[in-house]
């Protein structure tokens, strides 16, 4: 029983870190069309940005997070408007320069930082006991953040402007347009809010798990898994499928161990792209 | 924009499709040549990425960017190193198996992903490479699982076993131009087919085509390629290992096709080889070859739409001058 | 004069769609373009409100030629737009939709334009939580109409209000266009279904391949434009 509900905590806490990356996908996608393979960049990102901020210039974590959300954010930014935007109307054309902007950022991590993992630990240690089961700290702050930025990401988009618009552009571009809405500002604004959640998740993550130039590419695949799940492009079946996948993870890993659970995920997840494409929650999806 | 095809006359093989066959047939005497050890390893790897990126190529025909290469890849690489625990080694043979396995595989799998498109289909392919590389993993029995299969015997071609470096690479040469002559005859026997599906599957299905039909031939070919390019890879290391058919490497057959140029033939044999030997020229193990791949990948798809070969084809038009 | 079109071309591809179109809008008008499919009425719509760009002519609204004019820019000069086949946006609710056409017109102006418009249609009380993509027909296009009006433009587009709609709904949305007009709003809308069309115009225009071929006020276009209806 205390080992069940201990896989849950594990669970629960994965679930809120994939949901963040998952979010940011799935709004890039259901947004702009695009599927972001930079999406693990962005993450490394993030990551390394907090740790140079925190270990070589001895800053406060929290600001590290900050400012590895606000870097990431800008560069997803300018990616988008001097790149992405050219070619937004051609699918395989942007997701080549995702890919290719990911292949950048890799290496280009490998070469400032090396292959090794870095020394990177969440500056917030132990553990809470709730009866029989412990809750190390820092899984409990980072689900805090995770889901206020969750609600934070859902207020943007349902409750302003700015959000109504972004699903507007997503909807019929070219009636949204005629309202007056940009897409040369908008869509970047929404890459930048998307990159950004994925270099909050990098900043906050890391240090938990494991910040190396590797980490990238698990991350986009575990991305591909929830948002698929959840259905591409819908914010809500993405969440959703980030928890069944971080709670599957964790359980199939204490009582099966190694892969089997992920096995699973990916064929359940083929034969949902498949036969059936709008995903667990069967929203509405943009053809592709 | 490709043209819809409207061949006035038809001939056996385009310049670009004998220049093909012919780089396949000139790398039998490097070789001979040399014993240098460089020139073998990037030849060795190149020719593998040559097959590779030929059954990316073929995809691209028909407007579907893979990601599935490696699993196939795994599929034919790992047939072989599985006979050979049986001692079965005979070049016909294996090569024959490498190719029908994963093709006999993308028979039923194709019926599957092959409803999808466009973005979609890139989605299924990377989770396809996923699941195998999850597969070699759980079923240690029969793939070694985590450790692979090392130990494979060398390829017994008419009695004689392929054992020296020389002997290695002149085999993997006729793998190469093997994988060169299947990818060539499809495409060009199915030309048109292949043009109006990439052009406009829609328009090209309403207009009386059958499209799947098609689409399931490249993809079980491509698979067949995929195939023999582990066969190769397998042959190269003599072991099977997880590693070598990580859902990673898709991206580097995917570079290789898209920055030599995907509207020909030459452009994945001439991506994979400069590629190759820009991964090896370029510092220790190719580990910063990725950045590379990145900033040309971007640069084909901002300004160079037609890669290396579509833009020496465009400043070779424009040399020679506008002709009546 | 509100609008003025003057040799407007249109041109997709090869195709001819306007050749020489010249319209004239008068504040306060509301100005009935009628014709078979084809004719050229949405493409001079489009050309209006900026989605596709003329290779000739000249659109002045209200004193400013549109050339260099964005899509984007025109909405925020005052003019409204209802795109055939109705475009609502799907997957938004009904008053997101609607609050879409006050884009970027603050909370104040926006709260305004929504209390007015759902007390001219209760439709959008009833259904404001509902995705417009599971509305009726005839219920869009009253979505897409108090869209149109959100911003409280000076000039109204409707494209094809009523098509494939039930005379139900015809009735409808003709009321909506007729208190819209005592509002003192200016309407250029184009209708294939002439009948009902021509009771809720002031002046009209008769379109036949891509050219404008009788203008003049709703009597005098009357008997060409119903023999076209039958086309």
């Amino acid at each position: 029983m205390e080992q069940f509900l201990q896989a849950a905590v594990i669970g629960i806490s994965l679930g809120a870190q994939y949901a963040l990356l998952a979010l940011g996908f799935t709004l890039i996608f259901g947004i702009l069309g695009v599927v972001n393979f930079a999406h693990g960049g962005f993450y490394m990102i993030g990551g390394y940005v907090a740790y140079s901020c925190v270990g070589l210039l001895g800053l406060p974590y929290p600001l590290a997070v900050l400012i590895a959300v606000a870097a990431t954010a800008a560069l997803g930014w300018v990616f988008e408007l001097f790149l992405l935007e050219r070619l937004i109307d051609d699918h395989l054309a942007t997701l080549m320069l995702t890919l290719g902007l990911y292949l950048i950022v890799s290496n280009g991590l490998l070469r400032v930082f090396g292959p090794l993992s870095m020394e990177f630990s969440f500056p917030v240690s132990g553990s809470i006991q709730f009866g029989p089961i412990y809750v190390p700290r820092e899984n409990l702050i980072v689900l805090g953040i995770c889901l206020s930025a969750i609600l934070a990401l859902w207020l943007v988009l349902f409750r302003t402007d700015l959000g109504r618009a972004l699903r507007a552009l997503a909807d019929d571009r070219q009636v949204a347009m005629a309202q007056g809405m940009r897409p040369k500002l908008l869509f970047p604004a929404a890459f930048a809010l998307a990159t950004g959640l994925a270099g909050l998740t990098g900043a906050l993550v890391t240090p938990i798990l494991a910040l190396s130039p590797g980490v990238g590419d698990p991350v986009l695949a575990t991305s591909f898994l929830t948002v698929i799940l959840g259905g591409l492009g819908s914010l809500g079946g993405a969440a959703l499928a980030a928890f069944i996948v971080g709670i599957v993870e964790a359980y199939s890993s204490v009582y099966f161990g190694g892969s089997i659970g992920a096995l699973v995920l990916f064929t359940l997840v083929l034969l949902l792209l498949v036969f059936r494409p709008t995903g667990l929650l069967g929203r509405e999806i943009r053809g592709a | 924009m490709a043209r819809l095809p409207l061949a006035p006359r038809q001939r056996l093989l385009a310049w670009d499709e004998a220049t093909a066959i012919a780089v396949a047939v000139v790398c039998f005497i490097i070789p001979l040549l040399t014993k240098s050890v460089l020139v073998y390893s990037v030849l060795n790897h190149a020719l593998i990425g040559v097959i590779a990126a030929q059954s990316v190529w073929i995809m691209l025909r028909m407007n579907l960017l893979t990601f599935a290469t490696p699993a196939f890849m795994a599929l034919g690489g790992y047939t072989v190193a599985i006979a050979g625990r049986y001692e079965i080694t005979d070049a016909f043979l294996m090569t024959a198996a490498a190719f029908l396995v994963p093709a006999l595989v993308a028979v039923p799998l194709g019926a599957l992903v092959l409803r999808l498109r466009g973005t979609y289909f890139v989605l299924v392919t990377f989770v396809l490479s996923q699941i195998m590389q999850l597969l070699l993993f759980q079923t240690p029995d029969l793939t070694g699982g985590s450790n692979g299969i090392a130990g494979i015997p060398a390829v017994t071609l008419f009695g004689t076993e392929m054992i020296s470096h020389r002997q290695v690479l002149l085999f993997a040469c006729g793998i190469a131009l093997i994988a060169t002559l299947i990818a060539v005859a499809l495409t060009r026997y199915f030309r048109q087919h292949f043009a109006a599906i990439e052009e406009n599957e829609i328009l090209s299905e309403s207009l009386g085509l059958v499209v799947w039909r098609y689409k399931a031939l490249g993809f079980v070919v491509a698979a067949g390629l995929a195939g023999l390019a582990g066969y190769s890879l397998v042959n190269m290391l003599l072991t099977a290992h997880p590693s070598s058919f990580d859902s990673a490497i898709a991206v580097d057959f995917i570079a290789y096709t898209i920055i030599g140029g995907r509207e020909s033939i030459l452009g994945p044999i001439i991506g994979s080889v400069a590629l190759v030997y820009a991964t090896h020229a370029f510092g220790t193990q190719g580990q910063y070859a990725q950045g590379l791949y990145g900033v040309l990948i971007l640069v084909v798809i901002l300004v160079a739409r037609g890669g290396i070969v579509g833009t020496a084809r465009l400043l070779w038009r424009r040399m020679r001058g506008p002709r009546a | 004069m509100l609008l003025q079109i003057d040799a407007l071309h249109v041109r997709y591809g090869g195709i001819t769609a306007l050749s020489g179109v010249s319209i004239d809008v008068p504040e306060g008008e509301t100005v009935l373009l009628v014709g078979a499919n084809g004719a050229g009425k949405s493409s001079t719509i489009n050309a209006i409100i900026g989605l596709v760009s003329p290779s000739g002519g000249r659109i002045v609204f209200d004193g400013k030629d549109l050339a260099t004019t964005p899509c984007e820019r025109r909405a925020r000069l005052g003019i409204g737009y209802s795109p055939e086949g109705r475009r609502v946006f799907p997957t938004l609710s009904v008053t997101d939709n609607v609050l879409s056409g006050a884009f970027g017109l603050g909370r104040a102006k926006q709260k305004e334009a929504l209390d007015w418009l759902r007390s001219v249609f209760p439709l959008l009380v009833d259904r404001e939580k509902q995705p417009a993509g599971q509305l009726s027909g005839g219920q869009q296009q009253i979505v897409a109409l108090s869209r149109a009006m959100a911003s409280f433009p000076r000039l109204l587009l409707l494209d094809e209000p009523f098509l494939g709609l039930a005379p139900v709904w015809i009735q409808q949305i003709s009321d909506a266009i007729l208190q819209l007009r005592a509002r003192g709003t200016t309407v250029l809308m184009t209708e294939q279904m002439a009948r009902p069309a021509l009771k809720l115009a002031t002046r009209g225009y008769v379109m036949r391949g891509g050219e404008v071929r009788r203008s003049g006020t709703v009597s005098e276009i009357r008997d060409l434009a119903l023999a076209d209806e039958y086309l």
